[in-house]
């Protein structure tokens, strides 16, 4: 079984795909190169940093910070960007699993973005999130 | 600097992705038109069409050209010093 810090980055993707935001075309591979003609829009889920405090005897309090990199092309990317994280920030407040991971601590803590061109303009626009979790200190796979 | 014969040599018709452009006022000007592939932020890949132009004749920034029934915006110019201008350009 997987630990909890990846059941969670494998519950975002599964939130995301699932509210079929960005069209399908999300996923969790960092060396994947979208192609402008087809492939846009699309959110690349990326892991962070973990950090790890002690809860009490038994347990942890893990807090995992990840990044939905959103990629949009064509005209108004900005608007386009925007209404993508809306749209991404809604299907993951409202997942049960990760609700229930995370005990309703999902939380966004800032954006930054990037602008170029190719055959249009292509904007990327990073939504840094932290989720906590309460994991079992000799069980990375459980979540108490 | 380039001379005139030289520029003209090198913007033959004969030259691979030589194109006749079209400004807004309807004149031309002739280049080399390239579609290489490129990719932004590590992420994204496509197509990155440029033009190289003389100088003199090259549009200003903002500005359209077709070329091939493809309307284009001038994003960026490159003067080599030497007389000619290689144009970054997008789809309209």
């Amino acid at each position: 079984m997987a630990s909890v810090v990846e059941q969670i980055l494998a519950r975002v993707e599964t939130s995301l795909l699932a509210a079929n935001v960005a069209g399908g075309n999300v996923d969790r591979t960092l060396q994947y190169i979208y192609d402008e003609d087809g492939e846009l829009p699309a959110i690349n889920i990326r892991r962070g940093l973990v950090s790890v405090q002690s809860a009490s005897f038994e347990n942890d309090q893990v807090t995992l910070a990840f990044t939905l990199a959103l990629f949009v092309g064509g005209a108004n990317v900005e608007t386009a960007a925007d209404a993508l994280h809306v749209d991404a920030h809604a299907a993951l407040m409202l997942d049960s699993v990760l609700v229930s991971l995370g005990r309703s601590t999902l939380r966004l803590t800032g954006t930054d973005n990037d602008a170029d061109a190719l055959e249009q303009p292509v904007y990327q626009l990073n939504c840094h999130y932290e989720i906590d979790a309460w994991v079992s200190r000799a069980d990375l796979t459980q979540s108490v | 600097m380039w001379d005139a014969d030289d520029r003209a040599a090198l913007i033959d018709p004969d030259m691979p992705g030589y194109a006749l452009a079209t400004k807004a006022d309807l004149s031309t000007v002739d280049g080399l038109f390239r579609q290489a592939y490129a990719d932004v932020f590590n992420a994204v890949g496509g197509r990155n069409p440029t033009f190289l132009c003389a100088e003199a004749d090259a549009p200003a920034k903002k500005a359209t050209i077709t070329i091939s029934g493809t309307l284009y915006r001038i994003i960026g110019r490159q003067p080599d010093g030497q007389g000619f201008t290689l144009l970054d350009l997008e789809v309209v």
